[in-house]
């Protein structure tokens, strides 16, 4: 399905003007990644095809703050080293800072964060400190987004009255039909 | 522990008007609310001509008349908050970000001594500052980082607000687009 097909699709996010994606991200992911949960819920109404696409915002969210948080670590980790005076000259710091990004520190980063008593995981680990407030409020957002997400699936299945129910049904009845021929079964006798 | 004294005086303060006196102060306590743009008003007209348009993009689907409506309204009040929810993201992200403002911050770090010596030397080139020259240049550029600092630091606790107040407003519309499409669908 294309990015178009959806757009046409999502008529009430098109009433308002709604656009998920923020600048800088990937437009074709995002449209990827709807059209194949609208086929896996199997969305046909315009209210189906309308909550599995806040479903899918919903975890595009979480996935946008955890993004988000890798930026704040990054930032916070080359602040550290640039910070550190035997680090002048001997390591740049925007470079640290692409290289753990794009996570291709090299072997010379390394050793120059070890000649000033480092490693990447300590790094991380003291920009965390540093950065726990933030880092707790982003983890707060992506708590928030997983609640909402949560109330979206639960209307869906309300909305698409469903085939998980029924299935879910007919599961109990087979479990139900266990346990009863379970009954059945004459028990061992203790003594024997 | 209070005193019962102190505590009839409470008692007879707070049956004193309470509140802002002057015309100046009520003006300023009557926009306490429209904090941000989700507690702004909202163009009646407007409002009612997007719920309508979402109601009637509803028919067909298995809800009443008044579910519809119950719902469009959800819908309206939730992709406000989530307008503004990316807008404030959008915002940080495109330069008042932490991450953002902490690499410019590095890059203008690594810059500035590059910078200094190069005011020095062209001073240089006009017999050059004296010692007390030089280290007024250096406190002004120390004394101008500081304010930037403490700018920035301000920017994001003021930021960090607003994402708190957000959320609220976000969660209670999730919470009513929920319930709403819960009951109106229960109905049928």
């Amino acid at each position: 399905m294309s990015k178009g097909e959806i757009t046409q699709k999502s008529e009430i996010s098109k009433l308002l003007g709604a656009k998920p994606v923020l600048p800088g991200e990937n437009a074709d992911e995002y449209a990827a990644g709807l059209a194949a949960l609208i086929a896996e819920l199997d969305a046909k109404t315009m209210l189906q095809i309308y909550l599995a696409e806040k479903i899918y915002d919903c975890l595009w969210w979480i996935k946008r703050y955890e993004a988000q948080k890798r930026t704040v670590m990054i930032a916070v980790m080359t602040e550290i080293v640039q910070g550190h005076y035997p680090a002048k000259g001997t390591i740049d710091a925007v470079e640290l800072r692409d290289a753990l990004t794009s996570e291709a520190v090299t072997a010379e980063m390394v050793e120059a964060l070890q000649d000033m008593g480092y490693t990447v995981e300590s790094l991380k680990q003291q920009a965390l400190t540093r950065k726990a407030r933030e880092i707790r409020a982003l983890d707060e957002q992506i708590a928030l987004q997983a609640k909402i997400l949560a109330g979206f699936q639960a209307s869906y299945e309300v909305a698409a009255s469903r085939k998980l129910n029924i299935e879910r049904m007919r599961l109990q009845n087979e479990m139900l039909r266990r346990d009863v021929e379970a009954i059945d079964v004459k028990p061992l006798d203790k003594k024997s | 522990m209070t005193s019962i004294a102190q505590r009839r005086a409470n008692r007879r303060n707070a049956l004193k008007p309470t509140g802002p006196r002057t015309e100046t102060g009520k003006r300023r306590a009557s926009l306490n609310a429209v904090s941000h743009g989700l507690s702004a008003p909202v163009d009646p007209a407007w409002r009612e001509g997007k719920v309508s348009t979402i109601e009637g993009a509803l028919k067909g689907e298995r809800l009443s008349s008044a579910g519809s409506r119950r719902v469009a309204e959800a819908i309206f009040e939730f992709e406000r908050n989530i307008a503004h929810q990316r807008e404030i993201f959008a915002t940080r992200h495109a330069g008042n970000d932490e991450g953002a403002d902490e690499s410019s911050h590095l890059e203008a770090d690594a810059a500035l001594p590059g910078e200094m010596d190069e005011m020095l030397m062209i001073d240089e080139r006009h017999g050059g500052p004296d010692e007390d020259e030089r280290a007024w240049l250096i406190e002004a550029q120390k004394f101008m980082r500081r304010q930037q600092r403490l700018q920035h630091a301000r920017a994001k606790r003021d930021a960090v607000e607003e994402i708190v107040r957000a959320d609220r407003y976000m969660r209670r519309a999730a919470n009513q687009l929920v319930k709403a499409l819960k009951a109106s669908l229960k109905v049928l």
